[in-house]
C-alpha cells in the first residue's frame, strides 16, 4: 500500500524530469552542449555505478573501457571510413565485451583493493598500449581528429547540436532502462548479496565469480558506449581517455552522486560538469576544489547528493526516517 | 542407497598448527541427526567448514552422496544438497527479512541468472518465503530489517537461509548459539519437527540439548574423533568425561 | 652500448631505485599495518622537494633544506593521519585509496598555489657538486650520495625494526593486529607514528631526490605510481624485498627509458599484473 502510494507521488517528479530533459534545446548552445556531456558522463558512472555501488568491486580500469569505445568509434569513422553506426555500434560492443571478458578474468582472481590495483595496472597497461605500440593507428599523444557525427539511417543526421543531443537522450535512456531492469532482477538482487555478504552467497549455492564476472562485462560494455558517444560528441580522441585518472574521475562522480543508488550518477556527473564548468572561469585549480569536495562527501556525506536528496524528500512528505 | 557423507582421513593444517587431524566417519543416507560435540578449539567449525568448501583440507578427501567433492567449489556442493549456517549469525544486514530470504530462494532457481524480469515477477518465490516465514512465525515481520530483528530472530533466519534450497545434509553451527535454554529447546524442536527429511549434522554446546536432539553423536577432541556412537553409548564414556572436565589433555 | 656509459646508466638505475626506496619503504609500511592505500604518498615527496627548494633559497643551506623536507612531508603524513585515515580505518579499504587520491590533488593544486607551474632545478651541494672519473667517463658525485643515502636509511630502517623495541611493536601490528592490541600495544600511536615516520622518508626523499628528478607538478603521479608498482611486487612485510624491488624498478625503469624507451613503464605494469596475479602476496611478502 505505502510503496504504491509513493510510486504514485513520484509520477510528477518523473513527468517534469522527462519534461526538464526534452526542453534542454531551448536553452542557448553551449547549455545544450554541457547537457549533452552530462548526459554523456551520467552513462559512464553508471557503469562504474553497477560494478561498485551493486556488486562490491571497486575498479580503477573504467577509463579502458570509455576509451575502447572511443578509439573504435575514432579509428573505423576516420581511418576506415566505415559509416554505418549500426556496423560501427557491432564492433564497439565486440571489442568491449572481449576485452572484458579477457581483463575481467584475470583481475577477478583477485580481491577488494588487489582488485583495484590490478585493474588500476590493466589499464595503465592498455593506456601504454594505445600510445606507443599502436602508434600508427592511434597517433599517440596527438589523437584523433575530425570524428563526423553519426547518420541514424532514414537520412536522419545528428550533424546539429541539437539533434545529437536527442540521439544521446536516447541512448541515455535505453542504458538507465536497462540498469533499471537488471538491478531489479533476481540477477541484480544477487548481485548485491555478493556485495554484502559474499562469502555467506557462496554457501548459498552462488557461482559468485560468474556473477561478478558478467557484471563487470556488463559495466564494461555500458562504459564503451558512453565512450562511443563521446568520440562523437567531442570530434576528437586522444589517451587521456583510457588515461586512469579518468577512471579515478568516474569514482569521484559516483561517490558525489552517490554510490550504489540508481540516479546518483546523473546527480555526481550534473554537480561534477556543472561545477567544472562555472568554476573554471574563475579559478585554474579545479582539481584542488574537487578534491576537497571529494574528500567532504567520503567522511561526512556518504550517501552523496541522492542520499541527501533522499533525506530532504522524506522529510518534506513527513514520514519518518525510521527503518521500514 | 550410498552414504549422504564420508569424510576420508581429512587433515587441516595453519600452518604448524594441526587443527584437524585423520579425521574419518560416514553418514548414511538414511541417519538423520547426528551431533558433533567438542570442547573449544577442537575444530568443530574447520570441520564445517572443509565439508562445505569454504576451506580447502590439507589431505584427505570429502565425498557427498558417493561423488568424491574434495576440490568442488563451495557453490557447487551447495547444488548437489548440502547447505550450512554459520555459529555468528551471517545476514545480508541491507536487506529485509523477506529479501533475506529471497536470496537463499533465488540461488536453485531456474531464474538465478535472469537479469531482465524483475524479482518481483516470481511469484513461486514468494510463496515459498511466506510458507516458510509463516512456519517460524516470522510472517508480521517479513519486511523488517535484518537489523531490527531480536537476537533469537536472527537465529530463527540463519536456519531458514540453510533450509530454503531444500538441502538433503544440512550442517547446523550451534543453531542455539546465544539462545536462552527454554528458546533453545524450541528451535531444537522446531528443528526436529520440521526437517524429517533432511541428515543433520549438527555443532551443539549445550549438552542437554545436544543429547536430547542426536541420533548419534561424534567427540571432536584437538581435532580427532575420541568417541562415536549412541548417546547413551557416549554418555557413559569415561573419557568424555575426563576430557570435559579437563583432566586429560 | 658501450661499457662505461652502460655501468653509468646502471648507477643511474640503483640511485632512482634508492629514491623509490625512500617512497616505497612508508608505503609498504603502511600497507602492512594499516591495510591502507595511500596515494597522496607521492604528494609528500613532491611538496617535500618544494618546501626543501624554498628553504635552500631563504637559507642557503642544503642540510637545513632536507631537514626542512622531511619535517614537511612528516607534517602532511600526520595532518592525513590524524584528521582523515583514521575515520576510514576498518572500512572496505577503497575509501583510504579515493581518500588520499583526492587528498593528492588537493596538495597537487595547492603546490602549483605556492610554487607555479614553471619546473624547478636544485643545484647538488657544493661539497657534492663534481663528478668521479669512472673507466674514464665523469660520473656526478651526486648521484653516488644518493646510493649512498638510502644504504644509511636502510640500514637505519632494518636495525629499528629488528633490534628496537618500537619496530618490534610494529612487526607484531603488521602481523596481527588483534593480539597486539591485546598485548596492550597501543595501536593508534603506533599508526600515527608510522605514518609520520613514512611521510617524513618520503618528503626527505623528495628534497634529496630534486637534484636529478627536478621539481615539477605531475612528480607526485610519476612517483607514487612506480612505488605503488614496488609495493606490489615486492610484498609487503620484508624491507629487503622492498629495497630489492626498489633497485629493480629503479633499474628496469632508467635502463627501459634507455634502451626501449615507448615500453619501458608498460613493462614495469607488466610484471605487476603477472605478479599479482601469480603470486598476490607479492615476490618478498608472507603469506597470510
Amino acid at each position: 500500500m505505502e510503496k504504491a502510494a509513493y510510486r504514485w507521488k513520484s509520477i510528477p517528479v518523473a513527468m517534469a524530469g522527462i519534461a526538464a530533459v526534452l526542453m534542454v534545446p531551448l536553452l542557448p548552445d553551449y547549455a545544450v552542449t554541457l547537457a549533452t556531456s552530462i548526459i554523456i558522463y551520467s552513462i559512464y558512472v553508471t557503469s562504474a555505478n553497477l560494478l561498485t555501488g551493486y556488486t562490491g568491486l571497486v575498479s580503477l580500469g573504467q577509463a579502458m573501457f570509455w576509451g575502447s569505445g572511443a578509439y573504435v568509434v575514432a579509428i573505423l569513422t576516420t581511418r576506415a571510413h566505415v559509416t554505418n553506426l549500426y556496423l560501427i555500434a557491432l564492433i564497439c560492443l565486440v571489442t568491449v565485451v572481449l576485452l572484458s571478458a579477457f581483463f575481467g578474468a584475470l583481475a577477478l582472481r583477485v580481491k577488494r583493493l588487489y582488485f583495484m590495483i590490478v585493474t588500476f595496472a590493466f589499464g595503465h597497461v592498455v593506456w601504454c598500449i594505445a600510445m606507443y605500440p599502436m602508434q600508427r593507428i592511434t597517433f599517440g599523444y596527438d589523437g584523433i581528429k575530425d570524428i563526423a557525427r553519426p547518420y541514424l539511417g532514414f537520412s536522419l543526421s545528428t550533424a546539429s547540436g541539437v539533434s545529437f543531443y536527442y540521439f544521446v537522450v536516447m541512448v541515455a535512456a535505453i542504458c538507465f532502462f536497462g540498469m533499471r531492469l537488471v538491478i531489479n532482477s533476481p540477477f541484480g538482487h544477487a548481485l548485491v548479496g555478493i556485495r554484502d555478504n559474499e562469502h555467506r552467497m557462496m554457501a548459498l549455492g552462488y557461482n559468485t565469480y560468474l556473477y561478478k564476472y558478467i557484471s563487470y562485462m556488463l559495466s564494461a560494455v555500458i562504459a564503451g558506449t558512453a565512450g562511443a558517444l563521446f568520440a562523437y560528441f567531442n570530434g576528437y580522441v586522444n589517451p587521456s581517455e583510457l588515461h586512469w585518472l579518468w577512471s579515478g574521475d568516474a569514482l569521484m562522480m559516483m561517490f558525489i552522486g552517490g554510490v550504489g543508488t540508481f540516479w546518483g550518477p546523473l546527480w555526481g556527473a550534473l554537480a561534477y560538469t556543472g561545477l567544472r564548468y562555472w568554476l573554471s572561469s574563475y579559478t585554474m585549480y579545479w582539481f584542488g576544489i574537487e578534491g576537497i569536495i571529494f574528500i567532504c562527501v567520503v567522511l561526512f556525506f556518504r550517501g552523496g547528493i541522492a542520499g541527501f536528496v533522499g533525506n530532504l524528500r522524506r522529510r518534506l512528505s513527513g514520514g519518518s526516517t525510521e527503518g521500514r | 542407497m550410498a552414504e549422504a557423507l564420508k569424510v576420508d582421513s581429512l587433515y587441516k593444517n595453519f600452518g604448524a598448527l594441526q587443527v584437524v587431524r585423520d579425521l574419518s566417519f560416514s553418514i548414511p543416507a538414511e541417519e538423520r541427526r547426528v551431533v558433533i560435540i567438542g570442547p573449544n578449539g577442537a575444530g568443530k567449525t574447520t570441520l564445517f567448514n572443509l565439508i562445505s568448501g569454504e576451506l580447502p583440507p590439507s589431505g584427505g578427501a570429502i565425498h557427498l552422496f558417493g561423488r568424491d567433492v574434495t576440490k568442488m567449489p563451495c557453490y557447487r556442493r551447495t547444488r548437489m544438497g548440502l547447505a550450512r549456517t554459520f555459529q555468528i549469525t551471517d545476514l545480508f544486514p541491507y536487506f529485509t527479512l523477506m529479501e533475506n530470504l529471497l536470496l537463499a530462494l533465488q540461488a536453485h532457481d531456474p531464474c538465478a541468472y535472469q537479469m531482465l524480469r524483475p524479482l518481483r515477477s516470481y511469484g513461486h518465490l514468494y510463496e515459498k518465503a511466506e510458507k516458510l516465514l509463516r512456519q517460524m512465525k516470522l510472517w508480521e515481520k517479513r519486511d523488517f530489517a535484518i537489523t531490527a530483528l531480536s537476537h533469537g530472530e536472527m537465529r530463527l533466519v540463519e536456519l531458514m537461509l540453510g533450509i530454503a534450497g531444500g538441502p538433503r545434509i544440512l550442517l547446523l553451527d550451534e543453531p542455539t548459539a546465544g539462545l536462552t535454554r527454554s528458546e533453545g529447546v524450541w528451535l531444537a524442536n522446531m528443528i526436529q519437527n520440521l526437517l524429517k527429511d533432511v541428515t543433520l549434522l549438527i555443532i551443539e554446546h549445550d549438552m542437554q540439548i545436544a543429547f536430547a536432539l542426536a541420533e548419534r553423536i561424534i567427540v571432536l577432541h584437538q581435532g580427532a574423533i575420541v568417541a562415536d556412537g549412541k548417546p547413551e553409548e557416549v554418555r557413559t564414556n569415561p573419557r568424555i568425561k575426563e576430557i570435559y572436565l579437563g583432566t586429560v589433555s | 652500448m658501450e661499457l662505461p656509459v652502460a655501468i653509468s646508466q646502471v648507477l643511474n638505475g640503483i640511485a632512482f631505485g634508492m629514491l623509490l626506496f625512500l617512497l616505497a619503504a612508508g608505503l609498504s609500511l603502511m600497507f602492512g599495518l594499516m591495510g591502507i592505500v595511500n596515494l597522496a604518498h607521492g604528494a609528500y615527496f613532491m611538496v617535500g622537494g618544494y618546501v626543501g627548494f624554498t628553504t635552500l633559497e631563504a637559507t642557503d643551506s642544503f642540510l637545513l633544506a632536507i631537514a626542512a623536507g622531511g619535517a614537511a612531508g612528516a607534517f602532511l603524513g600526520f595532518l592525513t593521519e590524524r584528521f582523515f585515515m583514521r575515520r576510514v580505518y576498518g572500512l572496505h579499504g577503497h575509501e583510504s585509496i579515493l581518500l588520499t587520491f583526492a587528498l593528492s590533488l588537493v596538495l597537487s593544486d595547492l603546490s602549483l598555489f605556492l610554487w607555479t607551474g614553471t619546473p624547478r632545478w636544485v643545484q647538488p651541494p657544493s661539497f657534492l657538486d663534481m663528478s668521479f672519473t669512472l673507466l674514464g667517463n665523469p660520473y656526478p658525485a651526486y648521484r653516488l650520495a644518493i646510493i649512498a643515502i638510502g644504504t644509511i636509511v636502510f640500514v637505519g630502517l632494518y636495525w629499528f625494526q629488528e633490534r628496537t623495541l618500537w619496530g618490534a611493536t610494529v612487526r607484531a601490528g603488521v602481523d596481527d593486529k588483534e593480539m597486539a592490541t591485546g598485548l596492550g600495544i597501543n595501536i593508534p600511536l603506533v599508526f600515527t607514528m608510522v605514518f609520520c615516520l613514512g611521510a617524513f622518508l618520503a618528503g626527505f626523499g623528495g628534497f634529496v631526490g630534486a637534484p636529478i628528478l627536478g621539481l615539477h607538478i605531475g612528480l607526485d603521479i610519476e612517483v607514487i605510481m612506480l612505488a605503488l608498482a614496488v609495493v606490489i611486487v615486492g610484498g609487503i612485510g620484508s624491507l629487503t624485498g622492498c629495497l630489492v624491488t626498489c633497485l629493480l624498478v629503479g633499474l628496469s625503469d632508467t635502463l627501459g627509458k634507455v634502451l626501449w624507451p615507448s615500453y619501458a613503464s608498460l613493462t614495469i605494469y607488466l610484471v605487476v599484473v603477472i605478479v599479482l596475479l601469480v603470486k598476490p602476496e607479492g615476490l618478498f611478502g608472507k603469506r597470510s
